[in-house]
């Protein structure tokens, strides 16, 4: 009976060592690894760029809408947003450039990670990332991405079009 | 109506700015059926399957919060017209459905795209590259790696979400003051 419980125990070790968590250190190796937080950094600036023309839009459809205003008064609200667009462009700007920013994105991913790797998919992952064929596809990816998400739009706006046609 | 339905698949994607006119070089063989192998090891098929899927649930709701801001919006309309556009839209709804999910369960769409794919995929990587790819796939890594994507590339979203909606509302607020 000793012996049975030994082994379960032992087997349960086994088990749990085979599984265990990665280490802070080990994924923030992995993050090193596959440049995310030059990723990081890069979609921060993009959403500060994207952001101003989003928020320019929203407000001038709110004036546009607008039935209160006659058309001097729309002028003269058209002319304040435009004035008042360099500050909140500088003000995400430094937000979005801010380092603090990245860390703390840095931060919260570590135990995304932990949460669904274990030490070895870490070792590994880290492994293929450096190898040379894993390293040039995180350089290709994400512009692979971007052309396919292009390819599949195009095709779907043909065929898309083309039912239309047909059932006209 | 019909040309909403066109642009709402053609903006599902997703994509800014016009279309790479680029013409690709014919890939070689050697690379279509080492991508073929890729996409393969990444069970490419049935991922493309679930994202068609899944936008075919999303779509019809879309379709009719677009359909009825138009109807809302539109002025030349009086308040009987207007509920009576609005009950055709929802007759017509499930009809405009079938249509989209007509397109995107289309097996011919898959292999369209998978040509799509061999073609730049070749464009960037040789057969090498691409076999070496393929067998990090098909690792226990990997295969976990790829399953996991989704609800990673979720996870990190709504991180990025959080980290940021705070200092953009805070911006906005700034700007709504001066």
């Amino acid at each position: 009976m000793k012996r049975i419980a030994f082994a379960v125990a032992a087997f349960a070790i086994a088990a749990a060592a085979h599984a265990a968590p990665p280490s802070e250190a080990s994924i923030r190796e992995l993050m090193d690894t596959t440049g995310a937080r030059a990723n990081m950094a890069a979609s921060l600036q993009n959403l500060a760029k994207a952001l101003p023309q989003i928020l320019r839009m929203r407000a001038e459809t709110m004036v546009r809408n607008n039935p209160k205003l006659n058309e001097d008064q729309r002028k003269a609200e058209m002319a304040n947003v435009e004035r008042r667009m360099p500050i909140i462009t500088a003000a995400l700007q430094k937000d979005m450039n801010d380092p603090k920013m990245v860390d703390e994105l840095y931060n919260q991913v570590v135990p995304l990670y932990a949460r669904h790797f274990t030490q070895e998919d870490v070792k590994a992952l880290t492994a293929f990332y450096r190898s040379p064929a894993g390293k040039k596809s995180l350089e290709v990816m994400p512009v692979l991405m971007g052309e396919s998400a292009q390819a599949a739009q195009k095709i779907m706006q043909e065929r898309a079009k083309r039912i239309v046609e047909q059932t006209k | 109506m019909k040309k909403i339905v066109v642009a709402l698949i053609a903006s599902f994607a997703l994509v800014q700015g016009a279309f790479a006119a680029d013409a690709a070089p014919v890939p070689a063989a050697a690379n279509a059926a080492a991508v073929r192998e890729l996409l393969e090891a990444m069970n490419y098929r049935a991922m493309w399957k679930a994202s068609m899927d899944q936008m075919a649930k999303v779509m019809p709701g879309m379709m009719r919060q677009d359909i009825e801001a138009t109807i809302k919006a539109d002025t030349r309309l009086n308040d009987a017209q207007r509920r009576e556009a609005l009950l055709n839209m929802e007759a017509d709804l499930p009809k405009m459905a079938d249509v989209v999910h007509g397109v995107l369960a289309d097996p011919g769409l898959m292999s369209e795209m998978e040509g799509e794919m061999i073609t730049l995929y070749s464009r960037f990587f040789t057969a090498d590259e691409l076999k070496q790819i393929a067998a990090y796939y098909r690792t226990p890594v990997g295969t976990k790696s790829m399953q996991l994507m989704p609800q990673i590339m979720a996870e990190s979203m709504a991180i990025s979400q959080r980290v940021t909606i705070p200092r953009i509302r805070k911006a906005m607020e700034q700007f709504q003051r001066k």
